[in-house]
């Protein structure tokens, strides 16, 4: 008996990026902004979204992803934007599927922006496309300066990355030049903030950006 | 820890692929994996063997080959490899970079048994 051998060469992953472009087609005919943020536990995601969710002119809403519990969500919902909870029951990472389902309860039609935030992980969530225009690294000073290059793939595709809890900087050893030079060497394009989410100090800025990620994504659609 | 992911559409794709062609056993399975997918390879072979369990795919082998990381500037042509990808061309300072290997997570082929064979 003999073996033969048959080429296939096709993405692993096919299926589930065929819901990602899914996604990707929904948001483009309407001009949805679709922003995915990935960052670690307690890198400040979720406070990140309410200061934005405060203080924003666009229309949001929101798609949590946790392991458990709907703690986010709650936390969202009260600042009054409609939001979706996924519990992934242990799996360390949303996946397309997963968020089409979501998006399939949501009022498109009443939303500007959709922000998704990933479970927190800094590994496997930047491998899976969910059909964002952009991936969103949130990073918090307390996490140490190494992140960046630690975590490569991440840094080296996010769109914009958002160093938290600035407001630390003077009680913890973080060094600061090191962080930005190791983003600027993986990713050169990548737009840069550094917020303090108790404050609010730094998050005009990272608002100001969304916005025009949010006029460039309706400008693609007239186009 | 996404091998299990990984395993999960693995299956998903190969798994229709054996009934509608009637491959009974697979022998192996030729994987590329670019050196940035964060990809454990013995997690990898775990989930598949406890996911493949009473499947045609059960005792297939799993080959990875990890594919490294080679990038290419669009404005000046220099292209070049290296342990972490680059955001910016070492020769003429561009950030038009394309990453064009390192990033594979594909099925690129399998070896199973001839089953015209069997008839002989």
């Amino acid at each position: 008996m003999t073996t033969k051998r048959i080429s296939l060469i096709q993405s692993v992953m096919a299926a589930d990026e065929r819901f990602a472009s899914r996604i990707r087609s929904m948001m483009a005919e309407r001009g949805i902004l679709l922003l995915n943020l990935i960052g670690s536990p307690g890198a400040g995601k979720t406070t990140l979204l309410e200061e934005t969710l405060k203080r924003c002119r666009f229309r949001a809403a929101v798609i949590e992803g946790d392991v458990a519990t709907a703690r986010d969500a709650e936390r969202i919902a009260s600042c009054g934007v409609p939001v979706i909870q996924i519990n992934t029951r242990g799996g360390c990472h949303l996946e397309a599927n997963l968020v089409l389902r979501a998006i399939e309860n949501l009022e498109l039609e009443k939303v500007d922006v959709l922000f998704i935030e990933n479970v927190g992980n800094l590994v496997c969530p930047a491998e899976f496309d969910l059909g964002e225009d952009l991936k969103i690294a949130v990073c918090s000073m307390a996490e140490g300066a190494d992140k960046p290059l630690k975590y490569p793939h991440l840094f080296h595709t996010c769109g914009a990355v958002v160093l938290t809890k600035k407001d630390l900087f003077p009680y913890i050893r973080f060094d600061r030049d090191l962080f930005w030079k190791d983003v600027e060497t993986l990713n050169a394009r990548a737009e840069k903030f550094e917020v303090d989410n108790l404050s609010g100090d730094g998050i005009a800025a990272w608002l100001d950006r969304v916005e025009t990620w949010l006029r460039q994504k309706r400008e693609q659609k007239r186009a | 820890m996404h091998e299990m992911s990984l395993v999960e559409a693995l299956l998903d794709s190969l798994l229709p692929l054996c009934a509608e062609n009637g491959w009974k056993k697979v022998e192996r399975i030729h994987l590329k994996i670019g050196s940035l997918r964060q990809v454990i390879p013995e997690a990898l072979v775990f989930c598949f063997k406890t996911a493949s369990a009473g499947t045609p795919l059960a005792e297939a082998e799993i080959e990875i080959a990890e594919i490294g990381i080679r990038q290419k500037c669009e404005r000046c042509g220099l292209e070049w490899g290296g342990e972490i990808p680059l955001g910016r061309c070492a020769a003429c300072g561009s950030i038009e970079i394309t990453t064009t290997a390192g990033f594979e997570m594909e099925i690129d082929s399998l070896e199973v048994w001839d089953n015209d064979d069997e008839t002989d």
